[in-house]
């Protein structure tokens, strides 16, 4: 009974919590939502009216016909997986070394590689400008891809090698014995049983490489090659009262797919970012 | 099949020597176990055979030829892990099959031998399911199947049994045996259960400390321990010591004079490997099952514990300045608080220098 009565008491204090931070989260989305769904007259009616007296879809329809949107979209697609594979693919070697082999300063070269991170891409932007041009990677999706996997590695290096650490080595050494060498080891039986965690990498990557903005903004001035985050940002830099209704249309269909794969594979992810935390 | 041959084997790890050098040569299809209580250096020594762990010193040959430096899979040696290091992503099949790998045969062939390892260890109903869902006893047995489909020059195991329960495990151990006499490899098989090397091995190796102890078949083990630690280690309940000292008596008589004032003589046959101990300290052991119930002029012992074992059962007695476990067979049972003269069977008798932990006399000197 007591028990039952601090447990509800409990209860209240969490949602106490956590109504307001769902609020803060959530009301700009609402928003979105409530001009997404405007008439352009309604659209000058403000907050004074949430939800709209004529809602409509036809901004999502014109949003989603625009050939170049579906442009946009398409690039930000595949921008993202080829820089998230490219990531993944880079660091699952690196984190298997750091999570399997033993050699001199290997501690310090981890949080090197962390500290990399640290540096905003803000601080690097004109010296790397001036570099991708020398390799007359500018303006292409090549080279924006190969800074997306830069950028990539370090959090997935450390992500894969905790997912590394929770393979058991007996496995790797009963496939030693068995006759297989380090590479085929890795590939046949390290990885395999590394799925989970190389998946939940892998979509972390990509919703990280979605939201991407400095480096296509800077890498990419030809309309054609932009990804939607930059779109966006030049649309609502043209913006006038009258296509306020589009913009938003076009920042949910930006947002949606982030949000589908992460609602999805949840699980997934959590899991892998608290593997090792937990691992008893 | 081949021999195996460690020679003066050491490992250090950085700066610290863990194996000192360990002599030992397995002959073809020979059963050695290697036991010894944990940290001594088994596993370890193991491992070197397996290739696992790089050799310090020494030399290792499999069948006359030399691999230190070969791979674990160019040695040809099969192994069990104690966790059974199963392949949890493929079948049991598959894992069965994997180890078969390298020898590139034909798919058929290849079945053919997995169904027939799968009869042999009568797993044939498991083959589709991965390794999850079977039980560890099951598990086990996939795990040498893994090991013997590759025909191997040399098995190993390391503690092999030791995550299965006490019923399982002698079920196990038995199959092992029948296994091994079924389809002979020369095999090295690691444990710290005394049990498991008395019952399974040809020859046991006792290890303490990164060395050898020493080497022999089980009996010869067991009734001929070179040092105290192999007497202690081996037989369960464990051999009984007492703090005694050796004294001269009339004539060439010898006595062990126990720390309660018993004084016990020296069988005849003994006498002459003990004699030059006499006046010093040494310990005196005595093996539970020879000690008995004796008549009228033994000497008397209280009666401390009983535990009925079934077919035996182990009283604990105060004897000696300290308890000593005796193990009864057989009719008269005495209760806790009785007072029992005592038969001590003494031609089997072991006698220790306390100076060397050497046994006194002790006969087998084979490595």
């Amino acid at each position: 009974m007591i028990q039952s009565r601090r447990s509800r008491w409990g209860n209240a204090l969490t949602y106490a919590a956590a109504i307001p931070l769902a609020a803060f989260f959530l009301i700009p989305v609402i928003w979105l939502l409530s001009l997404a769904l405007r008439t352009p007259a309604e659209v000058f009616l403000g907050a004074a009216r949430l939800v709209p007296e004529e809602p409509t879809l036809a901004n999502f329809r014109q949003v989603l016909t625009d050939g170049g949107f579906r442009l946009y979209l398409w690039n930000s697609v595949k921008l993202a997986f080829l820089g998230a594979a490219g990531a993944v693919a880079c660091a699952a070697p690196a984190s298997y070394a750091f999570s399997r082999m033993s050699f001199r300063g290997k501690p310090a070269l981890m949080m090197g590689i962390l500290a990399v991170q640290m540096v905003s891409g803000l601080v690097i932007l004109i010296p790397l400008y001036r570099w991708m041009d020398r390799l007359g990677l500018l303006e292409t999706h090549a080279g924006t891809t190969l800074l997306y996997v830069s950028a990539g590695i370090p959090v997935t290096v450390w992500l894969l090698k905790t997912t590394f650490d929770g393979v058991p080595r007996e496995l790797e050494e009963a496939a030693a014995i068995d006759g297989l060498g380090r590479f085929e080891t890795f590939l046949r039986i390290t990885l395999p049983l590394a799925a989970p965690g190389v998946a939940s990498a892998l979509i972390l990557n990509v919703i990280l490489n979605w939201s991407q903005f400095l480096i296509p903004f800077v890498m990419l001035s030809e309309t054609a090659k932009w990804p939607i985050s930059v779109a966006i940002f030049n649309y609502a830099g043209a913006t006038n009262a009258t296509t306020t209704q589009l913009l938003a249309a076009a920042c949910l269909v930006a947002v949606v797919p982030t949000l589908i794969i992460f609602v999805a594979l949840q699980r997934l992810i959590v899991g892998a970012l608290t593997a090792g935390a937990v691992k008893g | 099949m081949a021999d195996l041959v460690l020679d003066g084997l050491t490992k250090s790890f950085g700066e610290t020597e863990v194996v000192h050098g360990i002599d030992l040569s397995v002959a073809e299809n020979e059963f050695v176990v290697l036991v010894g209580p944990s940290g001594c250096g088994k596993s370890t020594t193991l491992r070197m055979v397996a290739g696992l762990e790089a050799i310090t010193g020494g030399e290792l040959r499999i069948g006359g030829r030399r691999v230190n430096e070969r791979s674990p899979g160019e040695r040809d040696v099969a192994m069990v892990f104690q966790n059974y290091a199963l392949y949890p992503h493929l079948t049991v099949a598959q894992n069965i099959a994997f180890g078969l790998r390298r020898k590139r045969l034909p798919r058929a062939e290849r079945n053919a031998a997995v169904q027939e390892i799968a009869r042999l260890l009568q797993i044939e109903p498991l083959l589709d399911r991965r390794p999850r869902a079977l039980s560890g006893g099951q598990r086990q047995r996939v795990a040498m199947g893994r090991a013997i489909i590759r025909d191997p020059q040399v098995f190993l195991f390391d503690e092999p049994l030791s995550n299965l329960d006490a019923r399982l495990r002698v079920q196990m151990r038995l199959e092992i045996k029948r296994l091994h006499a079924a389809k002979p490899v020369t095999t090295l098989y690691v444990t710290h259960d005394q049990t498991e090397a008395m019952t399974m091995a040809d020859r046991v190796v006792v290890m303490n400390a990164g060395r050898i102890e020493q080497v022999g078949p089980p009996l010869e083990i067991y009734r001929n321990p070179r040092t105290r630690f192999v007497a202690e280690f081996i037989g369960a309940p464990a051999v009984n010591l007492f703090d005694a000292r050796l004294s001269a008596g009339a004539g060439d008589g010898l006595w062990i004079e126990l720390a309660d004032g018993t004084r016990l003589s020296v069988p005849g046959s003994r006498r002459a490997a003990y004699a030059g101990f006499a006046g010093r300290p040494v310990v005196f052991g005595l093996r539970p099952e020879d000690i008995s119930i004796g008549s009228g002029d033994d000497p008397v012992a209280p009666v401390n514990m009983i535990e009925p074992m079934g077919v035996e059962t182990l009283a604990y007695l105060g004897f000696g300045g300290t308890e000593a476990c005796a193990r009864l067979t057989g009719g008269h049972v005495p209760r806790r608080g009785d007072r029992v003269p005592l038969q001590l069977g003494l031609e089997r008798m072991i006698l220790i220098d306390p100076a060397t932990d050497r046994v006194i006399g002790a006969t087998s000197t084979e490595t």
